[in-house]
């Protein structure tokens, strides 16, 4: 078994049921779009992934390992395969941009001269120049945080990413910037990537497969061509709301 | 109806300070691993050190010269000058020293600590953390409680300094009692258990406030509104467990002093 499964999962945030018997394979090599209205339960769903939450019931297996009963120390090999980028940046306010990448490499017994190269080396992946090392976080605009925090989990050369809303509070510029990123990444880094996102354009232009979830399921998935075709009623009413979402936005 | 909600209430107490229990049970495990770097210690020791020690010098001054005021207008009438340099230092290091300036340090140390730890909660960064492979309790919170714990402690005991100089000059200036005539009756009053007292209730001030701003910072949830509850909740719990362990503390050196033959 490889790639990510989600098998009969059921999750709950206080009383709400919010992932129901949710069963899904995510493949390996692929951008993967997890679409879905906010609130469904698309980033319970990631930090499920990498053990940040816990299922009521239900397996969740990356690759040989199932996920959901791994200790918190079984865990940590484990999130350097499977990096997360979260909705906010998350950068550490008090970190500069080196030290916060620096943060996941500080346990790998690398040499100074391999920390650097890979600091080095994320940050031109991410298209940023060194230059900006030295800075704090706010110093940096929110897009180019995000980009700063894309780089700290590719610094840990992991096998997959998975991407939290990778594209919310960024302009249409940046969004187009950090949509291309995510396909080059995959593509040149060969990662699995995992993007939960609201956004229909966005999953559209990078998505080798798209999931739809809804009411705690996943309700379609296919390619992006049979998202588009699809006669499924959730499906139709998704893509009408959000295609009065984007006009409104653009009126 | 009203037994439900003070059974409910009664609940949620008991099991929010076996939380805290067993959360800094937790950090003292690490403490004791020697997991923490010493650095990080040393870094957050000298910020909320330096940062609380002038608001800390000018409340002791302060604390000092309110009680040598009191105990000047009431034991001149009994002719009792000679002791009140003894008599306030005694109330100073035994009782309103630390309590005064333990509750500034719950707003300036407790509250900030919390805000911060609780920003960093809602905003994903203690999350980034545990997925980058690293132990928020180790990285993060352990050496802020240590500290904490530690300036904590270091600040009360260099209150109880700052305390007797303040009610020392301000009965010179108020009521013209002169150094020696203050100073020369602290050693008759300002026993051993009188010390013990003050140092026992540093360090568990120190601790309360150390383990309840860590524990409601990493357990803030909610965004802003969720770190405003956080913060707020610190503040009235650490004021309050302050008050509840001023009383067992002296109670309990009390009776020390007792089986001891002190006082």
């Amino acid at each position: 078994m490889t790639g990510i499964t989600f098998h009969n999962v059921i999750s709950e945030l206080g009383s709400r049921l919010v992932l129901n018997e949710l069963n899904l394979e995510i493949p390996r090599g692929e951008v993967s779009v997890i679409l879905g209205r906010s609130g469904v339960g698309k980033s319970v769903l990631l930090k499920h992934v990498v053990g940040l939450l816990r299922p009521k019931a239900g397996q969740i297996w990356l690759d040989e390992w199932e996920v959901t009963h791994l200790s918190e120390e079984e865990l940590w090999p484990l999130r350097r395969r499977c990096a997360l980028v979260f909705q906010h940046p998350a950068l550490l306010d008090s970190l500069t941009v080196e030290e916060n990448i620096a943060l996941g490499l500080s346990h790998l017994d690398l040499t100074p001269e391999v920390t650097d190269s890979r600091i080095d080396h994320s940050l031109q992946c991410v298209n940023l120049s060194s230059d900006i090392r030295p800075y704090l976080p706010h110093h940096l605009s929110f897009g180019m945080q995000k980009r700063v925090s894309i780089a700290r989990a590719i610094a840990l050369e992991p096998e997959y990413l998975l991407y939290d809303e990778p594209t919310t509070g960024l302009d249409p510029a940046n969004i187009l910037a950090i949509d291309r990123l995510i396909r080059h990444l995959s593509e040149k880094l060969k990662v699995t990537s995992v993007v939960v996102t609201h956004d229909i354009e966005s999953a559209l232009r990078i998505a080798d497969s798209i999931a739809l979830l809804e009411d705690g399921r996943v309700t379609f998935k296919g390619t992006a061509d049979e998202f588009l075709c699809s006669t499924h009623p959730t499906v139709r009413e998704f893509l009408k709301d959000e295609i009065l979402r984007c006009a409104q936005d653009e009126l | 109806m009203r037994v439900t909600a003070m059974a409910r209430k009664t609940d949620q107490i008991l099991s929010g300070i076996g939380k805290i229990s067993l959360f800094t049970l937790q950090l003292f495990r690490i403490l004791f691993r020697k997991e923490v770097q010493r650095q990080a210690v040393f870094k957050q020791m000298s910020e909320v050190t330096l940062h609380s020690l002038p608001i800390t010098a000018v409340a002791g001054i302060f604390v000092g010269g309110i009680f040598a005021l009191q105990f000047a207008a009431q034991m001149k009438g009994f002719g009792a000058d000679g002791y009140i340099g003894g008599a306030n230092t005694s109330a100073i290091v035994r009782n309103v020293g630390p309590l005064l300036v333990a509750f500034m340090l719950a707003g300036k140390i407790g509250a900030y600590t919390t805000a911060e730890l609780g920003t960093m909660r809602v905003t994903d960064q203690i999350d980034a953390l545990s997925t980058l492979g690293l132990s928020p309790l180790v990285y993060l919170i352990a050496p802020r409680f240590l500290a904490i714990l530690a300036a904590a402690i270091l600040l009360l005991i260099f209150s109880f300094f700052i305390s007797t100089l303040g009610g020392m000059v301000i009965c010179h200036l108020a009521a013209g009692i002169n150094f020696y005539q203050y100073a020369s009756k602290v050693p008759e009053i300002l026993n051993f258990w009188s010390i013990l007292n003050g140092v026992a209730k540093s360090a568990v001030f120190g601790l309360l406030i150390a383990a309840i701003s860590c524990y409601f910072g990493y357990t803030a949830s909610g965004g802003a509104r969720g770190v405003g509850t956080a913060v707020n909740t610190t503040a009235v719990t650490i004021v309050v467990s302050l008050v509840v362990a001023n009383y067992w503390v002296t109670s309990l050196i009390h009776s020390l002093a007792a089986i001891f033959g002190g006082q």
